[in-house]
């Protein structure tokens, strides 16, 4: 199968000397389009760190990441956020919306960044699928944490990347919003053919991914 | 295409400022004329008689048209009409200049303009070739030029070039699926081929023993283990024939409107008789009914081989909690049971075709390794999922969800 996202022995380490922190030390990775993946490690193997990288947010010491058959390192800064944009979409633990927009423009605000019309009707389907349709016109706070990371879910998926990147999407919710959340993403990313990349300490929501990738101090194992 | 617009711009505003350098030019000219015309008769009258300069001010200082009168009526006499200015040579000489200037400017905006059109229709048909070929490599499964990531290498603008690699991944992704598909039946074949090799070597060891039998005690014993083994065969061929069929897609999941509370009921009804016998009580906490779009029968096949497990590896006099609550976007279906349970190292396993538990009591129970693995087959095929839990006491808990909307695509 043609990878969407590999890499390519890739490193990052922080500090120097005695200090030195190896977070992502030599991984080579590859993930197939449509595939739904959780990385999995105790928290300090270096997850976090090898999703920022997947996705752009930081350079690597060393090694390569290609996206979609492109290595990122060859990107001008322009290309690299027309990437951000258009083909990966990002779920954080914290959800991350921003508490003066209501849900509807959280959702479309990213597509709006990208000088672009939302489909409308698009991002009507995901919210019926997320059972956000009610709530459209609410403000953050006045959300349950599972509507919150709902209308995250929908943010991510709404610009209709080929890659979600989830980081601990379920940590701030209990048991069954979270397995919720996680049977959502999969849906949705079954839905809409998108490759699924969740990172996660809950051995539970690895269950229900199609591959299991364990990570400790920054390796595979 | 940009190139031609700057093109076509550029020569148009040029022969603007061309057009408008000879204007002013033949402005100045024609007004440097007119004052030699008035310098000169100026000079004529003055020198004929002096006394006539202030009537000839006084005339250049009033309003223009206050003498017209007996200026035409004097010059009439002498043949100088209203256009005897285009009678001057100087203002002859013009004419051409002024026609040539402005056929000079219509050439230069028909032929940038005809030079735009031109290269902007050859463009979009380099562009037409450009995507005719790569469509004719996609129609050969040719998807190599996604490998390069000039975007130049595909058609048209932005939009239309993310468009189309999207397009021909998704095609190429179809097509990649093809095949695994076809491996993956190839793995199956092998897989039955081997499970089924087992018990029929057990069934051909007992069965000539049984004939070599000394002692009718003897033949009666093997008698019995070829019969279980045969049930062991058909339970496994059972079970097999489901697997086969729900892969090579035989079985097309056909969701119709259900009532969970209908498919419960059924699932325990199949499940009663063998929990009857150890005596296992199977309880279902009161829900409100819920109309959910499913496949009623395999999902009923789905959720018994969960619960068929739960009396399997759970001992007599125990009892099975089954509880179900609706969430946001999902149906969430508990099946709890008293029994072994599953050590945490096989949670990814369990799921996994043919796979069966390392523990003792599972090695030497019936079993095939297949009902958990088509028990996720199905919940998936419907948008659904299904994990298991340790509970706090002895056993686990199996939690199935289930899409409380249909899924469209399926």
């Amino acid at each position: 199968m043609t990878p969407i996202l590999e890499t390519k022995n890739l490193c990052k380490y922080y500090g120097s000397g005695e200090n030195l922190v190896k977070a992502v030390d030599h991984i080579d990775l590859q993930i197939a389009q449509g595939e739904y993946v959780a990385i999995v490690g105790k928290s300090g193997s270096g997850k976090s760190t090898l999703l920022h990288l997947l996705g752009a947010l930081d350079n690597p010491t060393s090694g390569e990441i290609w996206v979609d058959g492109k290595n990122i390192a060859a990107l001008t800064g322009e290309e690299l956020t027309a990437l951000r944009r258009r083909k990966i979409g990002f779920i954080f633990q914290a959800f991350n919306l921003i508490p003066s927009l209501n849900v509807w423009e959280n959702i479309v605000l990213p597509i709006g960044l990208d000088g672009k019309r939302a489909d409308e009707e698009f991002v009507r389907d995901i919210l019926r699928t997320l059972d956000l349709e009610e709530r459209t016109n609410a403000l953050p706070n006045t959300l349950s944490g599972g509507q919150q990371q709902r209308t995250a879910i929908a943010r991510a998926i709404a610009a209709k990347p080929s890659i979600i990147l989830a980081d601990e999407p379920t940590g701030n919710l209990d048991t069954k919003n979270g397995d919720e959340v996680i049977s959502l993403l999969k849906l949705s990313a079954k839905k809409y053919g998108q490759t699924l990349v969740v990172i996660t300490h809950n051995e539970d929501i690895a269950q229900m991914a199609d591959r299991t990738i364990m990570l400790e101090d920054g390796r595979l194992i | 295409m940009k190139k031609h617009f700057i093109f076509f711009t550029c020569i148009q505003t040029s022969s603007a400022i061309l057009f408008l350098l000879f204007s002013l030019a033949f402005l100045k000219t024609v007004s440097l004329n007119e004052m030699h015309t008035v310098q000169n008769l100026a000079g004529a009258v003055l020198q004929a008689s002096p006394e006539a300069e202030a009537a000839f001010m006084g005339a250049l200082k009033s309003p223009r048209t206050a003498h017209t009168a007996a200026g035409t009526e004097l010059l009439a006499r002498y043949g100088y009409e209203e256009d005897f200015l285009a009678k001057i040579p100087f203002y002859r000489r013009f004419l051409p200049a002024v026609i040539s200037i402005f056929f000079i400017y219509f050439i230069f905006s028909i032929s940038s303009g005809l030079h735009y059109f031109y290269s902007v229709q050859k463009t979009r048909e380099a562009q037409d070739e450009l995507l005719a070929a790569l469509l004719e490599r996609c129609l050969s499964d040719d998807y190599g030029f996604l490998e390069n990531s000039q975007d130049s290498a595909f058609p048209g603008p932005g939009d239309l070039s993310d468009t189309f690699r999207k397009l021909a991944q998704k095609m190429r992704l179809k097509s990649e699926i093809l095949a695994e598909e076809k491996d993956h039946t190839k793995a199956l074949v092998t897989d039955i081929s081997h499970q089924l090799k087992t018990p029929l070597a057990a069934l051909k060891t007992c069965f000539s023993i049984y004939l070599e039998a000394d002692s009718a005690q003897e033949k009666k014993e093997f008698e019995k283990r070829c019969r279980f083994q045969l049930e062991k065969l058909e339970n496994l061929i059972a079970s097999l024939i489901h697997i086969s069929r729900l892969e090579s897609a035989m079985i097309l999941l056909r969701p119709e409107p259900s009532s969970l509370q209908n498919i419960l009921v059924e699932t325990v009804n199949a499940a009663y008789e063998k929990a009857a016998a150890k005596q296992i009580a199977i309880e279902a906490e009161d829900f409100p009914d819920l109309v959910l779009s499913l496949d009623k029968k395999w999902t009923q096949e789905a959720l018994f081989n969960i619960l068929d497990n739960a009396v399997k590896y759970s001992p007599p006099g125990a009892s099975v909690q089954i509880r179900a609550q609706k969430l946001y976007s999902f149906v969430r279906v508990e099946i709890e049971d008293q029994g072994i349970g599953i050590p945490k190292a096989e949670y990814n396993n369990i799921f996994k075709r043919f796979y069966r538990g390392q523990n003792e009591t599972v090695q030497n129970s019936e079993g095939s390794g297949v009902g958990l693995y088509l028990s996720r087959k199905i919940l998936e095929q419907q948008g659904g999922t299904v994990s298991v839990r340790t509970t706090q006491k002895q056993g686990s808990v199996f939690v199935v969800q289930l899409p409380l909307e249909a899924e469209k695509n399926s």
